[in-house]
This record gives structure tokens, C-alpha cells and sequence, in this order.
């Protein structure tokens, strides 16, 4: 019962911790021009997971943003309805915004 | 013999796994298989779901406000699906596993697109050629300087700016930038106001008349409002039989009556200017200009300023009358 309260509370606290410096308007501005939206929405499942669930998955582990920022700037292959295909690679080299939007989606 | 037996139910119960284990994986998928149909379903136009997997109404173009227009009505048989326009597009919905991009559509539609004016207008024509309107485009100033449809017309919006009254010539002064300028003047069709639109006069999809003007002729579209104008006049005044715009410029002067230059200059680039004195009206004989007197002098021009005083049928005349006061000077 501890080790429950204690993850959730961490969890809780690393949310608000990237909340805290997360620029939404540019955040959803680049990741819809690099068409992120396409496959991935905030709460409901498309072809990609929801950002809700990434947040869920990523936010309590260590190397959360370090995996993040590798899945959306490598485009490693992926899995759509049993085909592969690559992910695709977020329009931008500025590591600001690229950490921005790592921050937006962990906040979910 | 007891070896026989333990073998026998060994196989037996093999075979009950491999069956249950089949059942089950083909239950699992037909489950997959039904859960992702259901998962999957047209939002807006027939077989759409290909598509709104991903355009949905976070893209950040709003195409299923296509609904909302006639492109969208699924009770009309017409209706296009997404692929009649934009083609069935198959490397789009499956990205080939070693590109990086997404390969585009078949056909794309936007500023950047590389699909050739005629492709795109293709689709468009393909249901629209019908239209007796659009008879005449092939070889139109529009379609020979490589207008796509899509230049002018906005299909995924409820309201398309230039099928509204009020928005539609914001849309052609884009290119038609002189005539921004006119339709401000203070002599103007009220076109600012939404009164009278580009359409009204112009036929954007071609026709046989100059200038894209929706009759054969100017003066034939000018008189589809300005019918008294048409005559036929037991006095005609050629220039009005023969083309309106000699002496008007209908999106706007700064003359009244958008009259291109003011009485008397007007007048006096064809008719020589006369004083008050007109022989004719006073039933004298008619002197031949001559080399001194020509009347094209600042005397005659300063003294008979307000041609349109007197001469107050320009566009024709019917008075019987075959003395004074001279008909033919379209007086009355």
C-alpha cells in the first residue's frame, strides 16, 4: 500500500514538474505542423497511443524524456494495423522545442 | 498393448490442444478484425474511414467541415468520396516501410502541390463539365494562364468566399488588383456593399464575350440591368450601340455616371466643340470648319461646358421631330 501511495505520488510530481515548463500553443503549433495529431490525439486511441497513455507509461521512469526524444527525432519503425513503417521525425533540430514538446506530452 | 493406448491418448490429446489453440487464435481475430472495423467507421463521405483515421478534426485542416457543404450531402448519389478527388492514393494510407515521408496523395490541391493544373482540375471537371456554365473553358483567360479550380474555390469549408456575395471579389482583386482600386472610387457599382458582385458581369469559367463577360458582348451584359439604354433609337448614338466602356468604365471612376473622363473632354474626343451660337438651331446655313476656324479652340471649349445640358439623350432618341429641335443632336 505504501509503494502504491509512494508511485503515485511521484508520479503526481513529476506531471506538475514538466507541466511547469511546458509552452503549449508552440508545443501543439510544431507538432501539428509535423503532423504528430495525424496518428496520435491527447486522450483517445488512433493509430498511435493516446499522449495520455505515453504520459501514464513514461512520466514515473528515469529516462522518460531521453526515450521520448529518441522515438520522435530518430523515426524508429513502428507497428500500424500489423505493417511497419517508420515514425515520423518531428520538423525541428532546435532542441528547445524538441525538449518542449517531449514536456508537453509527459504533462498529459 | 498398454504402450498402444498411452499413445493413442498422447496423440488425442495433441490434437484437442491444436484444435482449441486454433479456435481460439481465429476467435481472437475475428475479434481484432471486428473491434478495428468498429474502431473504423465513415465519418462523412462513403469509405471515408481510410482517410478520417487520421484526418479527423484535430488535422490541422479542417476537411471534415466538407460535411457541411454540397460535397458532403450523402443523400445525393453524386457525392464524392475522397478518393474521387484525390485519387485512390494507396502509398499515402500504407507508407512504404523504408521512407521517411509519407509519400502525398494522388492528387493534392494545395499551394505547394505538385499535380499538374489540368489533373487537378480534372477532378473538378469530371462532375462539373456538365454545367452549361463552364462550357467555354477550355481556352478561357483563365484556364489558358493555368487557373486551377482550387485557385479561386475552397472545397472543405461550409462557406466558400468567392460563392458569397460579400466576400467574393476580395477573392479576384487577389489577382485583379487595378480593379480594387476602381471599385473604391466615388462614382461605382455598389460592389464594396454586396450589391452587385464580379459574377454578375464576368464569367469566371469562360464565355465567348470579351473580358469573360457573361452575354456575347459588353453592351449585351450591360443590358441585362440597363435595358432602357438598348434601344433600338429612331437616332442612334453609335458609340453606345457599339461598346459601353468607350465612354464608361463600370467598376468606377471618379466622373458621375462612371463616365471615364468629365463633359465636355469627354464628348470632345470625338465632336467638335461649339459655343452657344449652333447654326443649325438657329436655322442658319452651316459654315465648313476651315483651317482658322476649326472650333477646336479655348473659346469654344471654355464656352460649352456642360454638353450633357442640352444633349440629355445621349444614348439615343425618339422624338418624331424632323426640325427644330434637331433631333438628330439627341436633345430631347
Amino acid at each position: 500500500m505504501r509503494t502504491l501511495i509512494a508511485t503515485a505520488a511521484l508520479a503526481l510530481a513529476a506531471s506538475g514538474a514538466y507541466a511547469q515548463n511546458v509552452d503549449v500553443s508552440a508545443a501543439e503549433g510544431l507538432m501539428k505542423k509535423s503532423g504528430c495529431f495525424k496518428c496520435h490525439s491527447v486522450t483517445a486511441k488512433k493509430d498511435g497511443p493516446s499522449y495520455k497513455s505515453v504520459a501514464e507509461k513514461y512520466k514515473t521512469k528515469p529516462d522518460a524524456v531521453a526515450t521520448l526524444t529518441k522515438h520522435i527525432t530518430t523515426g524508429p519503425t513502428v507497428k500500424i494495423d500489423g505493417k511497419e513503417e517508420k515514425h515520423e521525425i518531428i520538423k525541428t533540430k532546435d532542441e528547445g522545442e524538441i525538449k518542449n514538446v517531449v514536456a508537453y506530452i509527459l504533462s498529459r | 498393448m498398454s504402450q498402444l493406448k498411452e499413445a493413442a491418448l498422447l496423440f488425442i490429446q495433441a490434437l484437442v490442444i491444436v484444435c482449441a489453440s486454433a479456435f481460439f487464435a481465429s476467435d481472437v481475430l475475428a475479434q481484432q478484425a471486428a473491434s478495428q472495423s468498429e474502431a473504423r467507421k465513415d465519418i462523412v463521405l462513403k469509405g471515408d474511414a481510410k482517410c478520417t483515421r487520421c484526418h479527423d478534426e484535430n488535422d490541422d485542416y479542417p476537411v471534415l467541415a466538407i460535411g457541411k457543404t454540397k460535397h458532403g450531402t450523402m443523400k445525393d448519389e453524386r457525392t464524392p468520396s475522397c478518393m474521387s478527388c484525390h485519387g485512390e492514393s494507396d502509398s499515402h494510407i500504407n507508407k512504404p516501410s523504408n521512407a521517411t515521408e509519407r509519400p502525398k496523395p494522388d492528387r493534392t490541391f494545395t499551394k505547394g502541390s505538385t499535380t499538374p493544373i489540368a489533373a487537378r482540375n480534372d477532378a473538378c471537371m469530371s462532375c462539373h463539365k456538365k454545367d452549361s456554365t463552364r462550357t467555354h473553358w477550355e481556352g478561357s483567360t483563365h484556364q489558358a494562364r493555368d487557373l486551377a479550380c482550387t485557385s479561386c474555390h475552397q472545397i472543405h469549408t461550409q462557406q466558400d468566399r468567392v460563392r458569397i456575395k460579400v466576400t467574393q471579389p476580395e477573392v479576384c482583386f487577389t489577382c485583379h488588383k487595378e480593379q480594387r482600386t476602381q471599385v473604391n472610387r466615388p462614382s461605382r457599382h455598389p460592389i464594396p456593399e454586396g450589391k452587385v458582385v464580379c459574377s454578375d458581369c464576368h464569367n469566371p469559367h469562360g464565355s465567348v464575350g470579351p473580358k469573360l463577360v457573361k452575354r456575347d458582348s459588353v453592351n449585351d451584359t450591360c443590358y441585362t440591368c440597363h435595358m432602357e439604354k438598348r434601344g433600338p433609337f429612331v437616332h442612334n448614338h453609335d458609340p453606345v450601340n457599339e461598346d459601353c466602356t468607350i465612354c464608361h468604365n463600370p467598376h468606377g471612376t471618379v466622373t458621375e455616371n462612371m463616365l471615364k473622363t468629365r463633359a465636355p473632354f469627354l464628348c470632345h474626343e470625338c465632336h467638335t466643340p461649339h459655343g452657344p451660337n449652333t447654326p443649325q438651331l438657329l436655322g442658319q446655313q452651316v459654315v465648313p470648319n476651315t483651317v482658322t476656324t476649326s472650333g477646336k479652340n479655348a473659346v469654344n471649349i471654355t464656352q460649352g461646358r456642360g454638353c450633357l445640358n442640352c444633349h440629355t439623350e445621349v444614348h439615343g432618341s425618339n422624338n418624331p421631330s424632323v426640325t427644330n429641335p434637331t433631333p438628330q443632336f439627341r436633345l430631347r
